[in-house]
């Protein structure tokens, strides 16, 4: 049970350090808090739906067991791609002419992008919670013999064609074939812990790629230099507004995958499912010292088992009311943190320059 | 102010004088306010509701003895404080002669106290909270069962299937959510039943830790007391975890969007409502047909609700002299008495102008299958 806990609270903190690690990033950069982090994140998630729905295996006739990794490798590349590119457009648009007019500023048009996001794409997509899609795996009808193991549909027809555990005769499979139908999908949904075990792995991947991307390339040793120093490093001859902007697109791409994740995981999108997720990741990395990204990372994780595992905890101690104060628990565990060391876990103090 | 009040008093007693069957309110134009949840986490409900009424308007239109009426639309967004400022909005800015609306008892409640304070009549037609019309006064009413009737049903169906233990899931943020399931509880209790409480609220996505408490509990059935855009994607969750579990519910879960939430799941569902599609009577099966015709898919109890909805407040009409005067349409919606509705009969002479219906069990199975009725009591 105990590790039912653990796991869930990974999971769901792997979501929060995908979200934190836009934030942490564009922070660590302008000094920036991009509140309308948390509507890219839904965007992206929007992305991936509209793929894993229409665009993906039901229309891409690809061999198997490939459709599947193929459509969440399609689903999740869309995801991150218009998670970044409307992080780049809003980054131009909205944050760029305002950099030079302070922090406060910079701060109201965050909000602002924010809520006009969520507006446009609840005018655009509706009001209401989509069931984000399963994936489907491809069978050919003359391969199905006896009962169904699973409901068996056809990619543009409503109604199921068998239902599981029908008996799929000669006369079932003639009747397909005639109309041109030689293949059928069943829907694969993963339970809630096949999901988290992938975004952990998910999480696994990128925390290196990241660490190289910032460590190791030109664009990433651009990016430290101008968190260091924003005038000294246009005096260098370091181009600001792009890599401002690679820095935009790479957090929102970053954060595309917490947007599918949060979807495929939980089984819903809406326009404001970023919100929520992102006020969360942003607590997560602030905890995690912002500006850092290992912080998000540790920060994420911390925020999802403190979520999770803490309530749990003081209710074997005997406190039986504890999990319906989690989201209390969670914040006050951000107090105390912040009380011992107020520049979060990984990060580094700051000296005013006076 | 002392002459506009002496006049519609003059007024008022003129009208009494004339009694029924005077010429008082014709020619006036009855001014009808509909606030549903057209959007957000109930918007099912209000397109349901909405479509109901509308079928109803076709029909009633028809009528050459009523006046003549206008429905005016709010969307309450599936929220309270948008339900009361709509309401707010419909009784000062359009001058409602009568409220109808709406869906959940939380954003009812708002709507009740407006009605209260504005003495405008208002109908719900789905709340199902018991203290709802109560709290709300002589002007509301009902024309659906309440939660104390219905957790008795659900109660008694899952001792019926031999179910002794029941893990009872509450959305905190809903008075219709904890209402139910402290009815369920009393009712199941009493039986000899043992319940477990786990909680969540509306705005929760991510119900893991929910799933897994209810799984420790290790419980014969779960009882979700909430709304169908929670119950759905946390059913979808739960696979792997309540396998072979069963799921009951309340009206709250009458949606179809339900289905599409939970998506390819094995989870055996049931649950206690207003109507179903498929049920064993002929005029039901010719309203579903209709609606089918019209709108392209089956009607859920939200649509037969809202059909009914203004059956119910034209009837009243029609026995008013002056359906325009507020406090007569409210007691002439009061005196509503053995009306045959495609829900059921309704009579809201009862103390607290709720009717006493029978209630519907339905199997969820791809889609919504007539199980059994349950007769009022």
């Amino acid at each position: 049970v105990f590790l039912d806990y653990l796991l869930n609270g990974l999971g769901l903190g792997a979501i929060f350090a995908f979200i934190a690690l836009g934030y942490t990033m564009v922070y660590g950069i302008i000094k920036l808090i991009n509140f309308a982090h948390g509507e890219f994140v839904m965007v992206g998630a929007f992305a991936g739906y509209f793929v894993l729905r229409d665009a993906g295996v039901e229309r891409v006739r690809l061999p198997q067991p490939l459709p599947m990794v193929l459509a969440f490798v399609v689903a999740l590349t869309a995801a991150s791609l218009a998670s970044g590119l409307l992080a780049v457009v809003v980054e131009r648009l909205a944050y760029r002419p305002v950099r030079r007019a302070g922090r406060i500023a910079a701060l109201l048009t965050a909000v602002g992008v924010s809520l006009l996001l969520q507006n446009v794409a609840q005018q655009v997509w509706g009001a209401k919670k989509h069931p984000y899609p399963d994936a489907r795996e491809w069978v050919d009808v003359a391969a199905l013999e006896g009962p169904a193991s699973s409901t068996l549909w056809l990619p543009d027809e409503p109604g199921a064609v068998a239902q599981e555990g029908q008996v799929l005769d000669e006369a079932w499979k003639a009747s397909l074939l005639a109309r041109g139908r030689d293949r059928v999908y069943r829907r694969v949904t993963l339970s809630v812990r096949e999901n988290q075990a992938l975004v952990l792995v998910a999480l696994a991947l990128w925390a290196p790629a990241l660490w190289f991307l910032v460590k190791r390339t030109r664009t990433g040793k651009a990016m430290r230099a101008v968190s260091e120093d924003m005038e000294t490093a246009r005096l260098m001859g370091i181009p600001i507004d792009r890599v401002v902007a690679a820095t935009f697109f790479l957090g929102a791409f970053v954060g595309g995958v917490g947007g599918v994740a949060l979807g495929t995981t939980y089984g819903t999108v809406d326009y404001q499912m970023g919100f929520l997720p992102g006020m969360k990741a942003f607590v997560a990395a602030v905890i995690g010292g912002i500006g850092s990204i290992p912080g998000a990372i540790v920060g994420g994780l911390i925020l999802g088992l403190v979520e999770s595992i803490l309530p749990w905890g003081l209710e074997q101690l005997g406190w039986a009311e504890a999990r319906a104060w989690k989201d209390a628990i969670a914040f006050a565990v951000l107090i105390v943190v912040l009380l011992v060391k107020p520049t979060g876990l990984l990060g580094k103090p700051v000296r005013e320059k006076v | 102010m002392r002459r506009p009040i002496a006049l519609s008093a003059t007024l008022l007693l003129a009208g009494l004088v004339a009694g029924c069957g005077s010429e008082g309110g014709k020619g006036k134009t009855l001014k009808v306010g509909v606030i549903l949840p057209m959007t957000m986490d109930q918007a099912t409900y209000g397109v349901e509701s909405w479509n109901g009424i509308l079928l109803a308007e076709e029909d009633l239109k028809k009528d050459a003895k009523l006046p003549s009426f206008t429905l005016i639309r709010r969307d309450e967004k599936s929220d309270k404080t948008q339900a009361g400022l709509a309401a707010k909005d419909l009784i000062e800015t359009e001058q409602v002669h009568v409220l109808l609306g709406t869906v959940a008892s939380s954003n009812t409640a708002q709507i009740f106290r407006e009605a209260r304070e504005g003495e405008v009549p208002a109908i719900s037609p789905a709340s199902t909270n018991d203290k709802l019309t109560a709290e709300g006064g002589p002007f509301t009413s009902r024309i659906c069962f309440k939660d104390s009737f219905q957790g008795t049903v659900l109660a008694e169906f899952a001792l019926g299937q031999g179910w002794k233990r029941a893990a009872v899931v509450v959305d905190k943020a809903q008075v219709y959510s904890t209402g139910l399931a402290e009815n369920f509880k009393t009712a199941f209790e009493a039986k000899g039943g043992k319940v477990g409480f786990e909680y969540y609220t509306t705005q929760d996505t991510d119900f893991s830790n929910v799933i897994q408490n209810v799984a420790n509990q290790g419980p014969d059935v779960i009882f979700i007391s909430g709304y169908y855009a929670q119950a759905g994607p946390m059913i979808k969750q739960a696979k792997g975890k309540w396998d072979g579990k069963p799921v009951i519910g309340g009206d709250g879960l009458d949606s179809p969007d339900l289905i599409k939430l939970a998506g390819d799941t094995k989870t055996e569902i049931y649950l206690t409502s207003h109507f179903a599609a498929d049920g064993p009577d002929p005029e039901v099966r010719a309203f579903a047909e209709r609606y089918a015709k019209r709108f392209g898919e089956p009607p859920g109890a939200m649509a037969a609700l809202g059909y009914d909805l203004l059956f119910v407040l034209m009837d009243a009409v029609k026995r008013c002299a002056d359906p325009t005067d507020r406090a007569q349409l409210a007691k002439a919606i009061a005196a509503t008495k053995d009306l045959k509705g495609i829900t059921g009969t309704m009579d809201l002479t009862t103390p607290d102008r709720t009717p006493v219906k029978d209630v519907v069990i339905v199997k969820v199975e791809g889609g919504f299958k007539y199980h059994s009725t349950v007769k009022a009591k």
